[in-house]
């Protein structure tokens, strides 16, 4: 019996039941970050909407330098250490095809582009990405460490599973037109 | 954060601006097709980004959508949304086949639903400019067709930055047994709303 947790857009999630399976429907320009500690068994998920914040009040769980922080926090306040913590990181698509140019819909790839950033920069284990291309994508990461993609109109797979020490999985980046 | 507040009669007045808008490009739909299109009452409110993704269906479902943005005096969002077998149903209008010959939208029923998207929108946005005497400028269509969610979400990124609360007027259109579905929504940027209520009579600072 599996027990799916919604990730709403700017929202971050934590699991520690074994049935939970953090989700994240539709991910367009955004990221959804997935987290693993295998040891703590400590599942985590951002859905991360914009690269930067703009400071002030707000929703730190929407932008990636304010969101992948609380992901860490959330994770260490049940019990994860950050170096222990592997990631898989998918969505950031370009969705939009256009007639001439059109910049403010290219925030896919900049949000790509922060959350590897911010990953780097903690010197955190990123062992799987499945980002950029044109495609929408939903999703889901169970407490074995397993994450799965699904894109319309093509099969849902298994892109990583977080808990294994297999080598670096990263899906190519897409040409982005 | 910007928290916005309306009264019941300026949401009146924003409804009336759904019904024009989309009354407008419902009327070029049922020309260009020469079929009946039924339009419902609008649907204002200002609510949160996970209500915003899913407006326009069930979030996974796929749906063909078309995005501009609205620049002149009173910056927006315009965007209409169909389901998949909306835009089907759509392109086997256009093309002249008989219902249910289009089943995937290929390069030429893309570009199809792109060129009456461009007019949907752009009757919307010029009704909108007419009825309130503002000078608006609409940049060129962009066409994306996946889940619903994703599209959505991608649109939302455009604008979302400083705000927590969207701003929706959502015109559903529909035809015969649902062969037209589809989903007008105009996203006046807050800074607009003054200009527009302003403009059809209403004394109001936002």
């Amino acid at each position: 019996m599996t027990n799916s947790i919604m990730v709403g857009m700017a929202e971050v999630k934590i699991c520690h039941t074994p049935e939970g399976v953090l989700t994240a429907l539709g991910l367009g320009s955004c990221i959804g970050v997935c987290a693993l500690d295998p040891v703590a068994h400590v599942t985590g998920m951002a859905h991360i909407v914009l690269p930067k914040s703009m400071g002030g009040d707000t929703t730190l769980g929407k932008f990636a330098d304010t969101g992948v922080p609380l992901l860490l926090q959330e994770m260490e306040k049940r019990g994860a250490r950050s170096s222990r913590i592997r990631f898989a990181l998918v969505g950031g698509a370009q969705l939009f095809s256009f007639q001439g140019a059109n910049t403010r819909l290219d925030v896919g790839v900049r949000n790509i582009q922060a959350v590897q950033a911010e990953l780097a920069e903690r010197r955190l284990n990123v062992v799987a990405e499945d980002v950029g291309g044109k495609s929408g994508r939903t999703v889901y990461l169970n407490m074995e460490g397993v994450v799965r993609v699904r894109v319309v109109g093509q099969n849902e797979y298994e892109l990583v599973n977080l808990a294994q020490n297999s080598e670096r999985t990263f899906r190519p980046l897409a040409k982005v037109a | 954060m910007q928290t916005l507040t309306m009264e019941e009669i300026q949401l009146d007045a924003l409804r009336e601006v759904g019904n024009i808008g989309a009354g407008h490009a419902m009327t070029s739909l049922a020309t260009m097709l020469d079929k009946r299109v039924d339009m419902f009452v609008p649907r204002v409110g200002v609510i949160g980004l996970n209500e915003f993704v899913s407006l326009a269906g069930g979030a996974e479902n796929c749906s063909a959508g078309i995005y501009m943005h609205v620049e002149g005096d009173a910056p927006g969002h315009i965007a209409f949304l169909m389901p998949y077998h909306a835009a089907c149903r759509l392109v086997d209008s256009l093309l002249g086949y008989p219902d249910g010959t289009v089943t995937e939208l290929d390069e030429m029923g893309a570009s199809a639903i792109m060129e009456v998207g461009n007019i949907l929108a752009s009757s919307y946005q010029n009704a909108l400019s007419e009825m309130t005497g503002l000078d608006m400028l609409s940049s060129p269509p962009a066409l994306a067709v996946d889940m619903t969610a994703s599209i959505l979400s991608a649109i939302a990124s455009a604008f979302i930055d400083i705000q927590e609360s969207i701003l929706t007027i959502v015109t559903q259109i529909d035809g015969y047994l649902g062969s037209l579905e589809g989903y007008f929504i105009y996203i006046p940027e807050p800074g607009s709303l003054n200009s527009i209520l302003n403009a059809l009579g209403l004394e109001c600072t936002l």
